[in-house]
């Protein structure tokens, strides 16, 4: 089985380091998207099985988006994705309803057993 | 001696050491000799601080050092410059990330969080900020020197 991912991430650096890391393991990266409002655009069209979502975006930023999928798609999976890891950041996340984090600089390891976690493999 | 000041940029350079090492998989070393302005053509990347105190980190490398890093972080040749543009600024944003996560959690009212990279290339470059308490770095590596300005204004 692949699993579909969608990147959600304003740089395309780490949209490929991503496919470099994950695509060995039968990851695919459905669709990339540069900012939130790409990707809520475009998720009923890919319907990924899981997402990786940056914090810091122009348009619409990785919490508010998340925000916006999980009232629409409570069973929406999500990783949020970010250099930062602060006790304030990390809480508003999971008031948000985001249960899964991952550092950057990506550790292709670390973010494919959270990918797994996620999706109970 | 302003102690939260220096506490703010040891937690930058902390974090900049352990990015190096991850990103770069190479020790840096902090040097006392300025290799970097003294070149011709140069690589600046800005980052902002915003939040409850305010401040810019600002990281400068040659351009033969900033294409060996785009290579390393893009594990392979770079398509053309603006490729190595984002490798570059996704190490700064990275490392920036990191210290202020440090900061953040270490001083609970800071709330601070960073601002899209600026990235700014010429010949005789200088970018001057002069209204802000910062500290100059120089790291020594096998890739080239890189340097390093941090300040915070309110600090």
């Amino acid at each position: 089985m692949t699993i579909k991912l969608m990147v959600v991430d304003d740089s395309p650096i780490i949209c490929k380091m991503i496919k470099r890391v994950l695509e060995p393991q039968g990851i695919e990266v459905v669709f990339y998207a540069e900012n939130g409002q790409v990707c809520l655009d475009n998720y009923d069209e890919f319907k990924p099985d899981v997402i990786t979502m940056d914090v810091s975006m122009p348009v619409l930023d990785g919490l508010d988006t998340s925000r916006a999928l999980i009232a629409k798609y409570p069973d929406v999976k999500i990783i949020l994705m970010s250099s930062m890891s602060d006790d304030t950041l990390v809480e508003t996340a999971k008031e948000i309803g985001i249960k899964y984090f991952a550092s950057k600089p990506i550790d292709g390891d670390e973010l494919f057993k959270v990918i797994n976690e996620i999706l109970g493999l | 001696m302003n102690s939260k000041f220096d506490t703010f940029v040891g937690c930058q350079v902390a974090a900049f050491q352990e990015i190096a090492s991850s990103m770069l998989a190479i020790p840096v070393k902090e040097s006392t000799i300025d290799n970097v302005n003294g070149q011709k053509t140069k690589i600046s990347i800005v980052v902002g601080l915003v939040g409850n105190y305010k401040g810019r980190i600002l990281i400068t490398v040659d351009n033969v050092t900033s294409q060996k890093m785009g290579e390393v972080i893009n594990c392979g040749e770079l398509a053309d410059d603006h490729e190595m543009f984002l490798c570059l600024s996704e190490f700064t944003n990275i490392f920036v990330g990191r210290g202020l996560t440090k900061i953040n959690n270490e001083f609970k009212d800071a709330n601070l969080r960073l601002t899209p990279p600026a990235i700014f290339e010429g010949d005789n470059l200088d970018i001057l900020t002069p209204a802000i308490h910062s500290k100059q770095l120089f790291f020594d590596s096998e890739l080239g020197q890189i340097f390093i300005d941090i300040g915070f204004e309110g600090v």
